[in-house]
């Protein structure tokens, strides 16, 4: 269908609500972190937001999706993540670039960017007291030393230059 | 018998030519995407992501880790809505547009 859009369009329009939110309603900052910087976060979230999160979903579950009876639980959910996003950015700000920026060259596989996630996890443990857990499996992917995607070349090479910068900054 | 060169330029030539259109086209992506490797194998969840890194940044491709978004995000998001209807072009066509004088101006409604 290659003129589709052409025919199509004119039973097609762009819904603009002018409706503000009721006051009732307390305003919320949204998260600002894009798609890579959140999966790099992600699991760190989940481990300093569990009971946050676990509240939200558990609302949801009893009030029919919840949509507006669990906006308080979800302003916390909000909120908490936008705290841990801080806290890494303040921390470790330039092993969070190394690593989303590996996973936005790589599609977004963290099996292809096994390096760099390694340099962050242990950043954010040692400042953030935080560690990546992936909930439901026998074998923790990202702590075996030889799994079968050991991640791309750039990354190792990219990683390695990190490092040795940062050791050359320490030792100066 | 070895085989003379000159039998062999044409091979040369052809393998020059497709190599330069695929490594071409490959540079090309690569550049539009700002200097970064293709997405693919994409889902759902992957193109709202997408969508919504664009919202906050301003560019396609682009990446931020700032934890909280600029104002302008909180009313970015827009949904387009439409209705299943069979008759696409037999209403409304630019032909009809004409003939009701949308076009020019000089509007008919009798």
């Amino acid at each position: 269908m290659v003129l589709g859009g052409l025919f199509t369009s004119r039973h097609q329009w762009e819904n603009v609500d002018n409706n503000q939110l009721p006051t009732s309603i307390p305003e919320v900052e949204e998260v600002g972190a894009t798609s890579a910087p959140l999966l790099a976060a992600s699991y760190f979230i989940g481990a300093q937001c569990k009971p946050y999160n676990d509240d939200f979903m558990l609302c949801k579950d009893e009030n029919n999706g919840g949509t507006l009876d669990c906006l308080k639980e979800g302003r916390r959910v909000t909120r908490c993540a936008i705290s841990v996003l801080k806290d890494i950015n303040k921390y470790c700000f330039d092993e969070f670039k190394l690593h989303y920026e590996c996973l936005e060259q790589e599609n977004h596989r963290t099996g292809h960017c096994r390096p760099s996630e390694g340099v962050l996890g242990k950043c954010i443990f040692e400042h953030m007291k935080l560690e990546k857990k992936i909930p439901g499996v026998e074998k923790q992917i990202h702590l075996n030393p030889s799994p079968v995607y050991q991640g791309t070349s750039k990354d190792k090479q990219k990683t390695a230059e990190f490092l040795k910068a940062r050791e050359v900054k320490e030792s100066a | 018998m070895p085989v003379p060169f000159e039998g062999l330029l044409p091979f040369a030539i052809m393998t020059a030519f497709f190599g330069v259109a695929g490594h071409g086209v490959q540079f090309i992506r690569y550049w539009g995407n700002g200097w970064k490797g293709d997405r693919f194998d994409l889902d759902e969840w992957d193109e709202k992501m997408m969508k919504r890194d664009f919202l906050l940044t301003g560019v396609q491709r682009g990446q931020s880790s700032d934890p909280i978004a600029p104002d302008h995000f909180k009313t970015a998001d827009t949904v387009i809505q439409g209705y299943y209807t069979p008759y696409r072009s037999q209403f409304f066509s630019l032909r009809e547009r004409l003939y009701r004088g949308y076009v020019t101006g000089t509007w008919d409604f009798s």
